[in-house]
């Protein structure tokens, strides 16, 4: 009569909650990314920002690089810096109808993906019609409140986020298919909606930003979008029934939250 | 009149203008400057202006805020700290919202030349501040350094614009100039010298039917708008007279002027 192996099952319950504990850092950045992209820093948030840890080494330079612009510039916080960002996020993302000569007829980085993705940099292209199927197929609608189109980036991050918390709660009950399914999911998005498109928005903050913390935010996007790249070659095998379930890195600031 | 229910036609309804055949397209059909490159230096815009004149022409384009302006000055004449500005400023606009937050106010003042910040002993200001590095479970993370409290002093240039100001002559100087609206003054400063001042609808209903402001045509709000200028009325909720008002009424009320011509 053999031992009983009890060693194996646990481990595989370690491995679970850890790639479950790493969805949850997942949704925490994406949540965090969504609201620097959503609207302007204000005072309550500052606040919260200026008391954040951000990964001081996550392995991916353009991470590094933008947690180390927006830690600089949060240091330098002064009693105008609320109105500073405010400006900035404006001049950055909506702009003043000055056309710029060299660009195609754009003066911010207009973040929509169908601005990027249409021959023409309209919005409302198909672009949009995709992620709000894709939206409606995950059951999620956008709130009354938000008047801008679907394919907005800060939405398509808190889809992001919303699939990283519902792959989490799928990989604490141990369900580990409709984890897979969850991710194959993210995985889909992220190539198809999210890095075609997202670099050259951070190419075009880089232009239009004047600020280090929303240049910051340009590196920070591009260098998760590459990070969570690195995530899903490592979790997602090629087989889609198997999940490298042992991987799991953590590049979310600390007190980012959902 | 009948109403035109015809279908429109935008084409059939205009002429196009002729003059149009002569302009010649620009070469460049946009004027804007070129995208600088993202790592390029700042360009540098020199104002020429001296400290006096920005300060004089800040003044004069933001003078709705001249009062928190002139208070900010004041305040400042012995050195104070950017959070003791902020109560300061919020409390003098009690029930008055401004899109201008305190530090803004003080922004501009600064840019001016009116008021200058103070740095604390031993900090650089040239030096851009730098993060901590702390680590937390043998993990390194970057945290924003507490950036130290700054305070703001009134520059000469400042005190001159103090020692200048005065909202008695100025209103001394109305009441010549507007010599014919001496009555509206009386009764608007009379409305708000109670306790709970007058509402905008209850200065009108006193002002807009006097036969003295038909012709030309005022209304309440265009006194209302002199004497705060003077520094006769401040807004609190409602419109209340201040010590300046006071004094102007007393000198009104001197020269037996009739409060209404009904």
């Amino acid at each position: 009569m053999t031992e009983p192996t009890s060693a194996a099952p646990v481990a595989e319950s370690d491995l679970l909650h850890d790639l479950a504990a790493a969805c949850r850092q997942r949704a925490a950045a994406y949540g965090f990314l969504s609201r620097l992209f959503r609207v302007e820093v204000d005072e309550a948030y500052l606040g919260e920002l200026e008391q954040m840890r951000f990964p001081a080494s996550t392995g991916t330079e353009n991470l590094d690089e933008g947690y180390r612009l927006i830690a600089r510039y949060l240091s330098g916080s002064r009693e105008s810096t609320v109105l500073d960002l405010a400006v900035d996020y404006t001049r950055t993302f909506i702009g003043n109808g000055i056309v710029a000569k060299g660009l195609s007829a754009h003066s911010a980085a207009y973040p929509y993906e169908s601005v990027y993705t249409s021959e023409k940099r309209l919005l409302m292209q198909e672009a949009r019609d995709q992620v709000l199927a894709i939206y409606r197929a995950a059951g999620l609608a956008k709130q009354d409140s938000w008047h801008d189109g679907e394919d907005h980036l800060a939405l398509e991050l808190e889809y992001m986020q919303v699939m990283a918390n519902r792959a989490a709660e799928r990989l604490e009950a141990a369900d580990e298919e409709g984890a897979v399914e969850l991710l194959s999911a993210q995985e889909e998005f992220l190539r198809a909606h999210l890095t075609p498109w997202v670099p050259q928005l951070a190419a075009d903050m880089r232009t239009f930003a004047k600020t280090d913390f929303y240049r910051g935010l340009a590196s920070l996007a591009e260098g998760y979008l590459e990070a969570e790249r690195a995530f899903f070659d490592e979790v997602l095998a090629d087989d889609e029934d198997e999940c490298h379930c042992d991987e799991a890195t953590e590049v979310s600031p600390d007190g980012a939250g959902a | 009149m009948e109403r035109d229910t015809s279908p429109y036609n935008p084409p059939i309804e205009f002429d196009f203008d002729d003059d149009f055949e002569d302009l010649t397209p620009t070469e460049n059909p946009t004027d804007a400057e070129p995208v600088p490159e993202p790592d390029a230096p700042p360009v540098v815009i020199r104002d020429e202006r001296t400290a006096e004149e920005r300060t004089h022409d800040l003044f004069a384009r933001m003078a709705p805020h001249r009062a928190t302006l002139l208070g900010i000055l004041s305040l400042c004449v012995e050195p104070h700290t950017a959070s003791e500005v902020d109560a300061f400023v919020d409390e003098l606009r009690a029930g008055d919202f401004s899109v201008f937050s305190s530090a803004s106010l003080c922004t501009h003042l600064e840019k001016a030349g009116a008021l200058e910040r103070i740095v604390p002993e031993g900090a650089d200001p040239a030096a851009p501040a730098e993060p901590r590095t702390i680590v937390v479970d043998g993990i390194e993370y970057l945290e924003a350094a507490k950036a130290p409290e700054l305070s703001w002093v009134t520059t000469s240039v400042g005190k001159d614009v103090l020692d200048a100001d005065n909202p008695a002559r100025r209103m001394r100087d109305l009441f010549v100039t507007e010599a014919r609206y001496l009555p509206i003054f009386q009764r608007i400063l009379e409305l708000c010298a109670t306790e709970e001042g007058a509402t905008v609808p209850a200065l009108g209903e006193a002002v807009d039917d006097d036969p003295l402001v038909q012709e030309p045509r005022f209304y309440a709000s265009y006194f209302v708008d002199l004497l705060d200028k003077c520094g006769a009325l401040q807004w609190n909720k409602t419109w209340h007279i201040t010590e300046v008002g006071r004094e102007g009424l007393a000198l009104l009320v001197e020269t037996d002027q009739p409060t209404h011509t009904n």
